[in-house]
């Protein structure tokens, strides 16, 4: 069955596909030719099992994640629900911004930071660190059921674990904030309100964290760089 | 506090530079004006310019901050001769001799 | 048509550089080596530039056969780097400036690297892997500035490389890390290490301490087991270092594949003293191939750190009318790539 290359990824190529007459996505890890093929092995089994596992605690915690239908190890493909008329909450905001006044605009990408902060809050309180949080990894699906007019999904858990450590989180809101800050510089008030969101939803480790994250950002400032 | 009595009776130290011409001494004057000095030093370095000498002030805390102060500021204004010496107008038709680069004869003295 | 010099001195090398309307006039360097074992201290350093930098001066005037009237400006590196051979450049480029009354310039010493690279291989908007023994980032270009996409959390990959090579005691001559890549070569066995990615940051002081370990048993702190009871290991130094390449390249080539993929972008160029590492080199052609991207890579000349990158990216500021009173050409250790306006690109 000659399939559909949707997109190649960082991680991998996308296809179109099937199991057990589903529809779905099939997101392979090809062998990258540059890694020593022992360490390219090890990398790949550990980021396919990283991402089935995440995948299952985040749907256990009632948080939105594309179900996994079938692992196939060998094969390096994972089979995974497909949101085909979601879009990345880069292409979202980028989109957001160009179609409405700035006013609208940030009314609205507030609102979406308000939920992405709740959902990544309730993730760490489940001591679910996603290890990859950038605005290509967070899919909005339109819903007309919910209360609002979209769902957030969060997907790419190849660099997921599981930590309750203040470390893992902080660097996690770490990676994020310089995501949004490198890919929607014209946007700076993203990150506070995701993080608003975040502190009422991440539980009792709240102060914790938040003084974890603000001890990482100041290792990346403070860093001497020397040549 | 030994350091608060230290700041009524400072150590102190002038050093008082003269250059060949009135032009060379005040681009040392500008050139050795832009760095200031590490706060956690606590030295207070003040530069001026009487005609020809380039005049730095220096007082601190604690001798062994002052020492540190005035050899670094030394070394970047033996630089910066230096740099004058080879490069300055006057210099720049014969070839200067790099050789003598530790050796300059500034009578500096400190008081 | 700008015609800039430029000084740059921010870590162990000094150098001087002429360009003139984009094309190289002199590129002159001299670099402090220390012996095997030993790093460079920022006070030996600064003794070391401030005996070579005049003689430059003069070797770069001489090479570009220019008078100082040809020059329009002077450029010397502000940050980032350790202060005390800094501020050696910043001395005498001050001097110069006013000895000449020509105007002064200080330049980002990251901003120079990405600069030179676009100017000798062409690449338009690239994303860039930048790295050196100080510096491990990955950037891409918007909206006026180069954006730091990834970097590393700790030390920086040349930093680990050099240490690793401090504690194996290899040369230093001409750089610890073109010495583990000689020695690489040799190396028949892959010694797992830590592979530490997070998101597109990476990490090198946990594999650092990992491969100390494992090249000093003797030396473990942590000393549960009986010395007796400790294999002898199977592996050399040759199999060490082909292990830390591979393990800390692969990584680096990983954050940038994960970078342009979020930017879309198909471009990459490497700039920095790790950059002319042919084995870095290698593995980065391969995941643009797989791509369909497209590398642009640099040699040791324009790669290291050098003053040519300094004039250019200065010549690059002074066109788009960039000034600086005198006031403000002082040295900054910390000096991040997407502080400085990038008001000379025009997309």
């Amino acid at each position: 069955m000659a399939l559909e290359i949707l997109k190649q990824g960082a991680e991998g190529r996308l296809y179109l596909g099937e199991f057990k007459g589903e529809s779905c996505l099939i997101k392979e890890r090809f062998v990258k030719k540059y890694r020593h093929p022992e360490l390219d092995t090890q990398i790949t089994r550990q980021r396919m099992k990283a991402e089935v596992k995440a995948a299952g605690r985040c749907l256990a915690a009632g948080i939105l994640a594309p179900r996994i239908l079938h692992s196939d190890l060998t094969g390096h493909k994972l089979y995974m629900e497909y949101f085909g008329s979601a879009q990345t909450a880069k292409q979202y905001i980028q989109e957001t911004v160009a179609k409405s006044t700035d006013e609208q605009a940030k009314q609205s990408l507030e609102e979406l930071c308000t939920s992405i902060g709740g959902i990544i809050g309730r993730m760490h309180a489940n001591n679910i660190i996603h290890g990859d949080l950038t605005t290509s990894n967070i899919l909005i699906n339109p819903n007309s059921n919910s209360s609002s007019s979209y769902d957030v999904i969060f997907i790419d858990f190849g660099l997921s674990h599981y930590n309750q450590a203040t470390e893992d989180k902080g660097v996690d809101l770490y990676v994020l904030e310089r995501a949004l800050l490198s890919t929607h510089s014209e946007q700076p008030y993203l990150f506070e309100h995701i993080l608003a969101a975040y502190r009422k939803e991440c539980g009792k480790d709240e102060d914790a964290v938040l003084a974890k994250f603000e001890e990482v950002r100041a290792r990346g400032r403070k860093r001497t760089m020397i040549g | 506090m030994p350091q608060q009595a230290n700041v009524s009776k400072p150590n102190e130290s002038t050093i008082k530079v003269p250059f060949d011409t009135p032009e060379h001494a005040k681009i040392a004057y500008r050139v050795l004006s832009v760095d200031q000095e590490p706060r956690r030093n606590f030295v207070q370095k003040t530069l001026s310019l009487e005609d020809d000498v380039l005049v730095v002030h220096f007082s601190a805390d604690q001798v062994k901050n002052l020492r540190t102060a005035i050899t670094s500021f030394f070394e970047c204004l033996l630089l910066c001769q230096d740099t004058i010496k080879l490069f300055g107008p006057e210099q720049s038709e014969t070839e200067t001799q790099l050789k003598n680069n530790a050796g300059t004869q500034s009578s500096a003295h400190t008081a | 048509m700008v015609c800039a010099l430029g000084i740059e001195g921010s870590a162990n090398k000094i150098g001087v550089g002429i360009i003139n309307d984009g094309k190289v006039l002199a590129n002159v360097r001299r670099t402090y080596i220390t012996p095997p074992g030993e790093g460079f201290l920022p006070k030996e350093t600064a003794k070391h530039h401030r005996e070579a930098i005049l003689a430059l001066v003069q070797a770069s005037l001489k090479e570009a056969q220019l008078k100082p009237s040809d020059l329009d400006v002077i450029c010397y590196t502000k940050g980032p780097g350790m202060a005390p051979p800094l501020l050696v450049g910043a001395i005498v480029a001050r001097t110069l400036s006013l000895l000449w009354k020509k105007p002064l310039l200080g330049v980002n010493h990251c901003i120079g690297h990405i600069e030179m690279g676009r100017l000798i291989t062409g690449a338009q908007n690239p994303i860039v892997l930048y790295v050196s023994g100080g510096n491990t980032q990955v950037i891409a270009y918007s909206n006026k500035r180069y954006r730091i996409f990834g970097e590393t959390i700790d030390i920086a990959v040349g930093n680990c490389l050099d240490r690793f090579a401090r504690i194996i005691k290899l040369s230093n001559d001409p750089s610890p890390g073109y010495n583990i890549e000689q020695l690489a070569k040799q190396g028949q066995h892959y010694i797992k290490l830590p592979y530490v990615v997070k998101g597109m940051d990476v990490s090198f002081s946990g594999i650092l301490s990992h491969i100390e370990e494992l090249a000093e048993p003797g030396k473990r702190r942590n000393k549960r087991k009986k010395q007796q009871d400790e294999p002898e290991p199977d592996y050399s130094q040759a199999d060490l270092c082909y292990s830390l390449q591979e393990t800390i390249f692969a990584m680096l080539v990983e954050i940038t594949e994960r970078a342009m993929a979020h930017c879309e972008s198909n471009e990459v160029l490497i700039v920095g003293g790790v950059g002319c590492n042919e084995r870095l080199q290698e593995m980065m052609r391969i995941m643009c191939e797989e791509r369909n991207g497209k590398l642009f890579a640099i040699d040791e000349r324009y790669c290291i750190d050098n003053g040519l990158m300094i004039a250019h990216a200065g010549a690059e500021m002074f066109s788009a009318g960039t000034q600086m009173p005198l006031e403000d050409a002082f040295v900054t250790q910390r000096y991040r790539t997407d502080e400085v306006l990038v008001n000379w690109r025009q997309d």
